[in-house]
Parts: C-alpha cells; structure tokens; sequence
C-alpha cells in the first residue's frame, strides 16, 4: 500500500548543473546499528578532461578508530564518547561491489588516500580507477553495495537510544574543478579528509533516496516525501531531492510533526512531545528570516524546509545545517527571553543560502560559509527581536546578537591565530569559531558601514544571483564588490576594495582609533614683525576667540577611512574625514566656541573597531555617569549583603 | 496564639522605642557597601577616562559597553569582584554582632525597663552574645551546606550525562522540587536560628549545645512558625511591592535610589522585629 504526504514532485527546470545525482535504497537496522544501501551514482565529467578516477568521501571512517585524522585533530571530549569502548559505538563505512556501466567491477581498484595530511590510518577518502574513464562532459552511472556501522553519538552524526541521525553518511563522490574554476590552474579533484571543522564542498544534483526502517519511525530527511510504503513490520519512506548539494535524514518513534507554509514551501517542525510549545517560537521566527531572505538575496526555491529540534540525548546533531533540512537545540525549560532556538533556527536557515545554494567551500574558505550566515544572522535576529534584547532578555540582562558575537570576538584569545583565509584544519590550536564566524561578521557589518546598507545588499543579492547553484571562490566575492564600488562609489573607492579585503582576509590585524586630547586655547593677538619690518608690535586684528585642536590616533594596524566629528559648546558639530592612514591626525579650527566633544566614527559603522570607549572624549568630566553607575552597583550591594544576613 | 501576636507586636515597640540602633544598622550597611565599590568606582574612572559613553551606560545596561570595559580595561574587574565579596564576608559578621546586640538589648530592657536607653548598651551586648551568635550562624551554615550537597547528589543521582536522558523534563521537575525544598528548609533554619540564638541570650550559657538541642526541638511548634511567617508576611508584601514600583520608577536614578534604601531600611526593620519578636516570644 503507498500512501503519499507529499505533493509528487513535478518535473521542473533544473536550478543546477545537476552532476552528482544520487539513487540510494537503504536499508536501516535499528538493532545492530547499521545501514545497508545500493547506490546509483550518475555522474557527469564537467569538464574538457578525460576523467579516469572517481574520489569518494566516506565520512563515517573518521569514527572508525581513535587514529583518524578526525579524532586526531578534534580529540573528540570524552563526555561525547565517554562509553564508546563498552557500547562499540565506533563506525565505518565500507564499499563493495562497485561497477561501472558497462559491469566492469572496480573493487579491486579501491584505494584510500591521504590528500591533507598523509596520515596512513586515515580512511574518509577512498579512490576508485576508472577501467572505461569518463569523457568530456558525458555522463556515466556507476553502482556500488556500502554498509555502514552507525556510530554513537559523534559530532553532528550517529544514533544514541532510539534517535537516528544521518548527516556525512554515505559514500559522496568528490568535486571534479576543471581548470579556471575557483583556484584550479589544471583540472583537478577537489575531495578533503574529513576534518574536524568544515564539511561542505559537493556538486549539486538529485536526490532520489528510500529508507526502509521499522513502521513505528517517522522520518525528516532532505527532499520531499514522495510517498510511504508498508512492507510488513517495516516501511519505506521515499524522499526526492532535486539541485542539492547533500542529503541528510533522521528518524525516531518520538517525533510529532508541526506544519506551516511560506509562500510554496511547506516548513515542518519534528520535536519530542515535550517541546512542543516550541513551536510557537520556531514557525514566526523561521517565516520571518524566510522573507527577509526572499526580500534581500532571492527566493527560497525548495517545496520543504525541515527544522529537528533533537531531544536531549540527541543534543550531538543540533545546531547544523543540511540541504531543506536543519537541526536546532533547545531545552523544554527555556524562557522566552533566552533566544537560543531561534538563533539556532535563523542561522542553520541562512545556510540553506550560503553554502547550499551558493556552494562555497567550507573548508578552504570556511568564512564564505559560516562568516556571511554570521553577519545575516545578526542583521535578521536584530530586525527580528531588538539590536539589544535578540540573544538574551532575561532578569534585565540584554544582549543583541551582533553585539554578542562582537564581544565573544574580542574576548576571545586566539582571535588573532590564523587570518580569515585559512582553511578549516590550518585552526590547529584555536580560533576557529572567533575568526570565520565572528571575524567576518565584524568586517561585513563594517563593510555595510563603509557602503552603506542599500549598496551593501545590491552588492550581496547580485553575489547570491551570480553564484546560486554555483561554487565560487573568495575570488568571485571580491570581484563582485569591486565592480559595484567602482561603480556606485568612484570618488570614494575609485581602485576598489582590494585595500580593505587584503587587510581583513589576509591578515591578523586589528582595528582601533580613537580620540587623543581636546584643547581650547585663547586665542592671541599676532606678535612679532608681521606686516612689515619697521615695527615690531601686535597687531590688531579681527580673531576668533579660540584655536581649538582634537588630535585622533590609530592604535591598531589595520586602517580604514574614518568619520570625525567635533561638538561645540552650543551644541552646534561639524564633521571631517580621515583617511586612516596616518598614525595620528589633527583637527584645528579658530572658533569662538570652545570643543566640548571630539568622536571618532560617530555613527558607528566600523563594527571592527576594538574599543569603542575610547571613540568618544568630551572635555565635561564624566564623573557623573561613573557615579550613577557605582550608585546601582551600591545598591545592589546593599540589598546583596542584607539578603545573606537574611539566611544565617 | 495570642502569644505570638503579643510577641510580634513587641518587637515593634522595641523599634520604635531603640530608633538609633535601625539608624546604626543602616548607616554600616551603606558605609560598607560605599567601601566595596570604591574599587569599582576607580576602576570606572580609569576605564572611561572621560568618554561619553559612560552615561549611556549610566542610563541602562549596556553589553557592548560593558564587555569594550572587560576587554579593553579588563586587569580591573578581578580587583573590583574581589573587594566586593571581601565586603560580604564582613557584613555577615556585623549581621551576627547586630542579632547579638539587639537580643541583648531587649534581654536588657526587659530587666530594667526604667533605665535610659544608651547607644553604646547595643554594642555592648552585641559584643557579649556575639561569638556565640556567629557559632549558630556557622552551624547553620555547615547545615546548608550539606542540605546543599545531599540535594545535589539527588539532582544528579542518574548522572549527568545528557545522553543517557530521556528528556530534561524530569531534570526541570527535580531541580523545582529542590527549590522548594530548600526554601522550606531555609524557613525551619531561620527559626531554628532565631530561637537558639533567644535561649543562648536567656540563659546566658556559655556552652550554646543545650540552646540549639532546645531550639531544635521548638521549631516545629505550631507558635513558632506562626510567628515567623506574620514576620515574613509584611516583608513578602513589601518586597513585591518594591520590585513592581523598580520596573515602573527606574527613572529618574535618584527616586529608584531613594526607594532602594526605602526597601533597604524595611528589610533591616524586619530584621530586628524578628530579632527582638523571637525573644519575646522564647523568654
């Protein structure tokens, strides 16, 4: 008997160049843990080059000892693996039978390699030799048996009770990157070691995937559902999946299912009884970033979104993001004004964007991925919940989210570890959160300063429209913004942006001006010879009551033009440049107005600025604001020390 | 019953008659918290030097501020912490020394009610009883202390690994039914405390052993609970009363300071009638 949920996809015109298109029949065994599936790949040469190897990821090999190039570089936290000795909850994936179409059988030809890092032990990439290679720009199906060891609870993969979640699972072919696309001099296989950070880097193409599982699981996967087959104490779930750089599923007994639409795209919720309720925080929440999206890059153009908000002994998958799928992580207990379920959601939904849509490179280029979900992150969470109540509003305790990741940036010691252009696993001790993620948010959102924030979102839908279904490089991002900057803005950036990429992607610089000193000095007569030789006196003339100076400094190294703006007594200010470049810059002007204030960017547009306190100088004492705020600090103190005496 | 209320409605008297003793109580409580946070207010100073962005901090809580503040002027803040639970620690000995003094005092008054009240008689009791006070506070201090464990050894009986659970509702169901538990607990100390500490006044022993065993037995005498919540009642009405006019009144700062020490100076009058209440009661 099948019975359809979903609407059976039309055929539509292709988003992609569709060059990896999968045919999968899985077979899940909830009691030994393993997975067993035949695979059609059919896959298509992009390229001019005859193609004579295939390269594979098989991701679950990277759990399949402690000596993986995964564990070495992770060190997976015990409390994550604390038993995987006495439950075996190590994993494998293993490929069998592989073929080409022409029944030639290429077991015997599988390899693994070790392109990153030579490590013997390490088995996530495995090489197959091609008997009848693969020519220009044909197509060629190839089918092969794999079965897999699910692991127990690993990062973002693995199964822990009756919860199952599929993410880098299955044995996916590598990206074939003819010369001249993204940095490739020659035609080239693009297929990393599973790393501990970064995963994506695929071709887009079709997904056509059926789980059998037993009759009382429900499944979320990638795609749409196509249709449900009962076969005895099993069923088979049958998912579509069309322009997608991945598949992703789960399933569980326990899930309940929400429902609500956007537009054409139905938007499921599966949770646990227990959360619920959350679903009036994750449907306005998700509709809301949807059309921010839609207003401001281009339309979500997949029929399904799916949000997993795993129970607790699922914590291990939350938080990430897949194609029309994405996991988020909250707990039953969490107040209102505790927004982590709906950062989760917002920014795992903004993936389906960067990195889904637009393919970058996640582990070379890691802050084209996770950097711009960053900075659209803040800008939606802000526009969505308060610049300063969007991450916490609790007890009076307020933050903003981009206020929030600026602060983690800046309190963060390996800030400066590595420069925003290196690749996942180059974050050996750290840095990797703060840098691709909270770095290139900082210099985006100054970057929306420097452009303003109509320039700044032509110049990004043009990037998303240019590259959706694509995978560009860093390149095509700069090349992007110099074009629309010569254009919009010639006078101000006539050579483009290349100064400012090459400070904040390539270097470890920091950012930092500030307000030096403000003086007010009387104005005198002229003395001395001044008019002629034959006397020596003052001279009388018509002067401005004070010569007034503010001197600006730059502390940090890297340089950006800034906005200076002096206030007068009256309340009166007038505004100047400064390109930045110098160490240190004056303002002075003959005034009967004393200065009173001095700011340095008083709009606050350069995000990336390290500290803010010292951008603004008044020559009034602020003795009076530091009273104010000791005064709620002694109160508190006060009511604190009672409230103790109160207890013993 | 009426025992009680006649307790309760003498320990106002004693206030009302031993004005000076609030007003003292008052006054170390804001001296030692403006000492606590001179650190703090240098550490400002020196932070903000004469930026503007100080009043906005000033004005409300501000994250960006106050982590630049962290991050930029951060050797500081360890400092300033510091000295404000330095200050802590302090205060819960002046607690004590206050309990002490005003036990002794009403003790005192009782004996000679025609004497003039003298100041110095409030720190001279307090001085007499106070050691012993400070005993039953850290008698009652270890006892919250392995409440507090035991408590916890129950919160986390199936572990703490959130993998092995099923779901955290049962975790949140633990974690309020230990709250409660503790307020409860707490409640029971409180009385446990005030009482022993009566006896100890009373009978003037040296060993407070036969004070506590006594107290331990009146703390569940219907009496003495009753005359804890009447105390407590006023402070929960006021105390609800305070946090709704703080949410309304945070502006100007001077009227949301005035009614801060308004509400300081209620929770020290609870103090001291439930003080000197718990004596009239116990003797």
């Amino acid at each position: 008997m099948v019975f359809c949920l979903g609407t059976i996809q039309a055929q539509q015109p292709a988003l992609s160049n569709r060059v990896a298109n999968y045919n999968m029949d899985i077979n899940l065994d909830t009691e030994t843990k393993k997975l067993n599936c035949s695979t059609i790949l059919t896959w298509t040469n992009p390229s001019a080059d005859t193609i004579s190897e295939l390269y594979f990821h098989l991701y679950y090999n990277a759990f399949k000892n402690a000596n993986s190039t995964f564990f070495k570089e992770r060190g997976v936290p015990d409390w994550l693996t604390s038993d995987i000795d006495e439950t075996c909850g190590w994993a494998y994936s293993h490929v069998s039978n592989f073929k080409d179409d022409a029944e030639n059988d290429l077991s015997a030809s599988l390899e693994y390699v070790q392109p990153d890092d030579n490590n013997p032990d390490d088995q996530t990439v495995l090489k197959v030799t091609l008997a009848k290679p693969v020519m220009p720009y044909q197509t060629q199906k190839f089918t092969f048996d794999w079965e897999a060891k699910i692991p127990k609870t690993m990062p973002r993969t693995g199964y822990n009770k009756d919860f199952f979640f599929f993410a880098q699972w299955f044995p996916k072919v590598g990206v074939y990157e003819p010369a001249g696309m993204r940095f490739a001099e020659e035609g080239q296989w693009n297929c990393h070691q599973y790393h501990s950070s970064g995963e994506y880097y695929s071709d887009f193409g079709n997904y056509e995937v059926k789980m059998n599982v037993p009759s009382n699981f429900i499944v979320a996967s990638s795609g749409v559902n196509v249709g449900i087959e009962k076969k005895g104490e099993r069923k088979i779930w049958h998912f579509s999946g069309h322009d997608i750089i991945d598949f992703t599923w789960t399933c569980s007994p326990h899930y309940i299912i929400n429902e609500d639409n956007y537009k054409q795209t139905n938007i499921r919720l599966y949770t646990y009884s227990y959360k619920d309720h959350l679903k009036e925080r994750y449907f306005p929440t998700i509709k809301f970033c949807m059309q921010f999206l839609d207003e401001h890059l281009g339309t979500y153009p997949y029929k399904t979104l799916s949000i997993v908000d795993p129970p607790i002994h699922g914590m291990f998958t939350g938080g990430m993001e897949y194609p029309t799928i994405i996991t988020s992580l909250s707990f039953c207990f969490f107040p209102e004004g505790i927004k982590t379920p709906e950062t989760l959601v917002v920014h795992e939904f903004i993936h389906q964007y960067f990195m889904q849509m637009v393919a970058t490179h996640e582990v070379e280029e890691t802050w084209m991925d996770e950097g711009i979900t960053t900075y659209y992150e803040g800008r939606i969470l802000d526009a969505y919940m308060g610049e300063h109540t969007s991450t916490i509003d609790v007890l009076g305790f307020k933050c903003g989210n981009k206020e929030f990741n600026r602060a983690e940036y800046f309190s963060s010691d390996s800030r400066k570890l590595a420069p925003n252009s290196a690749k996942s696993w180059h974050y050996k001790h750290g840095g990797y959160g703060d840098i691709a993620y909270n770095k290139t948010a900082l210099w985006l959102q100054t970057l929306e300063g420097l452009l303003g924030v109509e320039l700044m979102d032509a110049l990004m839908k043009k990037y998303f429209q240019t590259w959706k279904f694509k995978h560009p490089s860093r390149n095509d991002f700069i090349a992007i913004f110099n074009e629309g900057v010569k254009e919009a803005l010639p006078e101000k950036y006539p050579n483009g942006l290349d100064w400012f990429f090459q400070q904040v992607l390539f270097g470890t610089n920091e950012c930092d001006y500030k307000v030096k000193s403000i003086t007010n000095t009387e104005s005198e007569a002229p003395r001395g010879f001044i008019n002629n030789l034959d006397d020596c006196s003052a001279v009388a003339a018509t002067l401005k009551k004070y010569n007034s100076q503010v001197i600006f400094q730059r502390d940090g190294e890297i340089t950006v033009p800034q906005n200076l703006q002096i206030i007068f007594e009256d309340g009166s200010s007038q505004f100047f440049s400064w390109d930045g470049q110098e160490r240190s810059f004056d303002v002075s002007v003959a005034t009967d107005l004393k200065i009173v204030e001095a700011r340095v960017d008083p709009e606050g547009i350069i995000m990336m600025d390290r500290n803010l306190i010292n951008n603004y100088m008044t020559v009034q004492p602020v003795s009076g604001s530091v009273r104010k705020i000791v005064g709620k600090v002694l109160t508190k103190m006060q009511h604190l020390m009672e409230s103790i005496s109160l207890l013993i | 019953m009426s025992k009680v209320i006649e307790s309760y409605k003498k320990g106002w008297q004693f206030l009302w008659n031993h004005k000076s003793v609030l007003c003292v109580i008052y006054i170390i409580n804001l001296l030692l918290a403006y000492l606590s946070v001179g650190p703090l207010k240098n550490y400002l100073e020196s932070a903000f030097g004469s930026s503007t962005l100080a009043k906005k901090l000033a004005d409300k809580f501000d994250y960006t501020i106050i982590m630049d503040v962290i991050n930029n002027y951060g050797v500081g803040v360890g400092v300033s912490l510091s000295s404000l639970f330095t200050f802590i620690f302090i205060y819960v000995f002046w607690s004590s020394f206050t309990g002490a003094g005003v036990m002794g005092l009403v003790k005192k008054r009782k004996q000679n009610p025609d004497d003039n009240f003298k100041l110095v008689q409030f720190f001279i009791e307090g001085a007499i009883y106070f050691f012993r006070f400070l005993r039953v506070s850290i008698y009652l201090l270890f006892t919250y202390a392995v409440v507090l464990f035991l408590m916890f050894k129950f919160f986390s009986k199936d572990g703490l690994s959130v993998f092995e659970f099923e779901s955290e509702v049962f975790l949140i169901n633990r974690f309020w039914i230990l709250i409660i538990l503790f307020i409860i607990i707490a409640f029971f100390g409180s009385i446990f405390r005030d009482i022993a500490r009566s006896f100890i006044v009373i009978e003037d022993q040296p060993n407070i052993l036969k004070s506590n065993i006594k107290a331990l037995k009146s703390i569940v005498i219907v009496e003495s609970i009753a005359l804890s919540l009447i105390n407590l009642i006023p402070l929960v009405i006021i105390s609800a009363l305070y946090y709704l006019l703080r949410n309304v009144l945070n502006e100007p700062f001077i009227v949301a300071f005035i009614i801060s020490q308004i509400f300081l100076l209620f929770r020290i009058i609870y103090r001291i009638v439930r003080c000197a209440s718990f004596l009239e009661f116990t003797d």
